[in-house]
């Protein structure tokens, strides 16, 4: 059985609900790409979620009939697919098959390097592409320069109650009217949540309202764990996946997080983590070996030995979406400014990551209370200005530290003009890099971007080298100083 | 004394500037300074590997022994890689074959690529090194570090001079220490240089990253400091997620997991080393302990085997809260 956001899913696009300024568009550039020439190779449809975008594709896709590709542009490897699917369509047409209709969620969420390919991608499209997202202004400027931006309006109360009586009346349900206002009051203008709960409140008798408190966002997927975590059959269990919304790698994560909260011995956790542990590896045997058979003991072990591994609570259980999926979102772009930390000491240091990690973390002190000090670091590293704001957690710290930054650098340059004071002997030894790099240069074609950055530690090096000589006599005496006590 | 001036205008990170420069300078590593001594004399060497923990001198040692080779050409004849960072072992052969293609420079026999943190890698992968090893070996020596020599592949081992580095001991820390803060016009006093040995457990690199730290501080290095700077590099976590375990509060256990993974950004691998490390310092019966190391074992294992680490991890601290009853 289709979950109702399918069954009911517009096949025309006039069966879209009070979107009228923005179809004629849509259908115009359609028409254009029919006739073989666009004037943008992409749509951008933007405005809040469930109010039709995805709908928009897949009504279009049937009325024209093209094929519905539909990536996630948050997803790594969504450049790699586009890519594919931009080629691969073009020699399908030949066999005489579908065209298809590229459908791009949450561009809004892409990863900006990700947006400057995707959009030389556009470019050489020969398929219609359609991206979505809910706030345009998030979407990177080169994506957006790319498309047509077709703005998408938020529905209104009554718009949801009349599409929900439509199905009802399609159901053949009994559905009191207050429920159905209720369902669309907590819609807020989205559609697609509203029919997710009606779906759930049909299916599931009882107090509607303590229903709905918590089915906010997702819906089959609580669905899924209730029939698992409440039940001691493994054969209702086993059927838990049937018709998820959700891989059964993901559902894996939203059984992980709700094991502690319905189990609460201690034994019966960790049988159900024996469980899950078991079908986890099933998975990683799947994916090293390409035995995808192997899948079925995964979801066995995650859902009927989940099952059986307790007793069950009474009452109402309450489900909670994976924490770590909030986590991962939340912390991406400071886990973006930690890598990059984490590459430049590892490059500028020698060191391993594990090391490079300790060791940012010993700098941190620095950062936070010596400027002074943070600012040699920040010039010797190479930081950038949210690098440094990232270790030193504060604004304004940060800035002190930018200051001193521009005087270290200055004096520097200052330097750098009066090598003749140096020693005879670095002298020489400079011209000799010279000449090394002159004849390397005949050797190797290589950028000369990179002749200079290569220049510029070896001048830092000799400075240490030289440095060391002075110090000798100096460690002798504390060499001495040792041995006497 | 213009150089001297000159360092002062940028100070860089203190392992970088006390870093020995000359073999002989490395302390606590005696045979091994004496056998690569030996190879700057003939100017010939064979592939080596370097095994032994954290921070005794295992980078320091293979760019001395370049800058001993090589002279001021080091820099163009020596390559270092990174093992786990490089995405990949066909990354790796990329980086091995643009730098191979080129001659060395100043009339040296070979050039040197120091692969660190060899141990990373599958063992598929290392077959593929050692092919690549093999490729190029009429150019380039390939200097490979690890934590374990065990980790790696009998076929890479029987091609590499195996050197052992012991760990530091705490008179060769001390040493150094003491030099380092008599050089930066520190005041190391006993308490703090007590504290310094007790948090670097033989890791100079440790050791000096957070005396700096702490002289950021105070030019007095107390050890009440010392404890203040070395507490943010925190293997402490780790064991704080494993007593919320075993005192069976399998929610702030798992709380702190996700923390280190996502927001420290340790790997699976790295938790669980930590784990193995610190299991035998808990406070909890001799018995027990062998059974979590045990464990832990087992999940290792699983760990490798899994799609997911942070299950495994969380299955293992599961574990950690019956066993821990």
């Amino acid at each position: 059985m289709l979950p109702w956001i399918e069954k009911y899913r517009p096949r025309r696009l006039r069966d879209l609900i009070n979107q009228e300024k923005a179809l004629p568009k849509v259908r115009s550039w359609m028409e254009e790409w029919i006739e073989g020439r666009p004037k943008k190779k992409a749509l951008l449809l933007y405005g809040p979620p469930g109010i039709g975008k995805t709908a928009t594709a897949y009504a279009l896709a049937n009325e024209y009939h093209f094929e519905v590709i539909e990536l996630n542009a948050s997803d790594e490897r969504t450049y790699e697919k586009v890519s594919r699917y931009i080629q691969a369509a073009y020699t399908m047409d030949v066999f005489g098959r579908r065209r298809k209709l590229i459908f791009l969620d949450e561009v809004d969420n892409i990863e900006p390097s990700g947006a400057t390919e995707l959009a030389k991608l556009i470019s050489k499209a020969r398929n219609p592409i359609i991206m979505a997202a809910n706030r345009y202004w998030q979407v990177p400027q080169a994506l957006r320069n790319k498309a047509e931006l077709i703005e998408y309006k938020k529905l209104t109360q009554r718009d949801i109650m009349s599409a929900l009586w439509k199905i009802v009346r399609a159901e053949n349900l009994e559905v009191p009217p207050q429920i159905i206002k209720m369902i669309a009051q907590r819609a807020n203008g989205d559609l697609r949540a509203a029919i997710n709960d009606l779906e759930t409140v049909a299916f599931s008798p009882g107090d509607a309202e303590a229903l709905l408190a918590y089915r906010d966002v997702e819906k089959s997927v609580f669905q899924a764990l209730g029939s698992i975590f409440a039940t001691d059959s493994t054969k209702k269990a086993r059927a838990a996946t049937w018709n998820v919304d959700k891989t059964p790698d993901e559902l894996l994560l939203w059984i992980d997080e709700n094991i502690p909260y319905v189990y609460t011995n201690p034994q019966e956790i960790a049988q159900a983590y024996e469980a899950i542990s078991r079908a986890d590896i099933y998975f990683g045997r799947a994916n090293t070996t390409g035995a995808y058979g192997l899948w079925k003991y995964a979801l066995d072990m995650m859902t009927a030995g989940v099952a059986v591994a307790g007793t069950k609570k009474k009452g109402f259980l309450r489900f909670y979406p994976p924490k770590t999926l909030k986590m991962l979102r939340d912390s991406k772009e400071e886990r973006g400014i930690r890598d990059s930390i984490l590459k430049k000491i590892m490059k500028g240091m020698h060191m391993s990551k594990l090391e490079a990690i300790e060791t940012m973390a010993i700098f941190k002190g620095i950062f936070m209370y010596n400027p002074e000090k943070a600012a040699h670091l920040a010039v010797f590293l190479e930081l950038g200005d949210k690098e440094i704001e990232f270790l030193t957690g504060d604004a304004e710290k940060a800035k002190s530290i930018k200051g001193k930054m521009m005087t270290i650098h200055k004096e520097l340059k200052k330097t750098e003009p009066g090598e003749e004071v140096k020693v005879e002997k670095e002298e020489k030894e400079q011209e000799k890099v010279k000449e090394v790099e002159e004849t390397q240069e005949t050797v190797e074609k290589k950028e000369p971007k990179k002749e200079i950055e290569e220049e510029k530690p070896k001048e830092e090096e000799k400075s240490e080298e030289t440095a060391k000589e002075e110090k000798k006599p100096k460690q002798a005496t504390l060499f001495d100083f040792i041995k006497k006590k | 004394m213009s150089e001297v001036k000159e360092v002062k205008i940028l100070e860089k990170p203190w392992v970088e500037k006390y870093r020995p420069g000359k073999l002989r300078d490395i302390v606590g590593q005696n045979h091994i300074v004496r056998r690569l001594q030996h190879y700057v004399k003939t100017g010939s060497m064979p592939h080596l590997l370097f095994a032994g923990p954290p921070g005794v001198g295992k980078t320091t040692a293979a760019l001395a022994l370049s800058k001993e080779l090589y002279g001021e050409h080091w820099r163009q004849n020596f390559l270092e890689l990174n093992a786990s960072d490089e995405r990949g072992i066909n990354v790796i052969r990329e980086k091995v074959k643009e730098f191979a293609r080129t001659k060395p420079i100043g009339g040296a026999g070979f050039k040197i690529i120091f692969l660190d943190e060899s141990d990373a890698l599958t063992q598929d992968a290392q077959q593929a090194l050692r092919r690549t090893m093999e490729m190029f070996s009429n150019n380039v020596r390939f200097i490979l570090s690890c934590n374990y020599s065990s980790k790696i592949i009998e076929p890479i081992q029987s091609r590499c001079a195996i050197f052992r580095f012991r760990p530091l001991r705490d008179e060769d820390v001390a040493k150094r220490l003491m030099q380092i803060a008599e050089n930066e016009g520190l005041e190391l006093t006993e308490e703090g240089l007590q504290a310094l040995l007790y948090v670097a457990e033989g890791d100079m690199r440790r050791a000096i990253n957070v005396l700096q730290a702490a002289a950021a501080l105070d030019i007095i290095i107390t050890d009440e400091n010392v404890f203040t700077v070395a507490s943010r590099a925190r293997p402490e976590d780790v064991r704080e997620m494993m007593v919320h375990a075993l005192e069976g509060n399998f929610l702030k256990a798992r709380d702190k997991l996700r923390e280190i993974l996502l927001k420290q950004g340790l790997s699976g691998e790295d938790v669980i080393i930590q784990m193995h490390k610190e299991v035998f310092n808990l406070p909890i019966s001799e018995p027990k302990k062998v059974k979590l190391a045990d464990k832990i074992g087992e999940y290792n294992f699983r760990l490798v085997e899994g799609a997911h680490e942070m299950i495994q991890l969380e299955a293992l601290l599961a574990q950690f809260t019956i066993l821990g009853k």
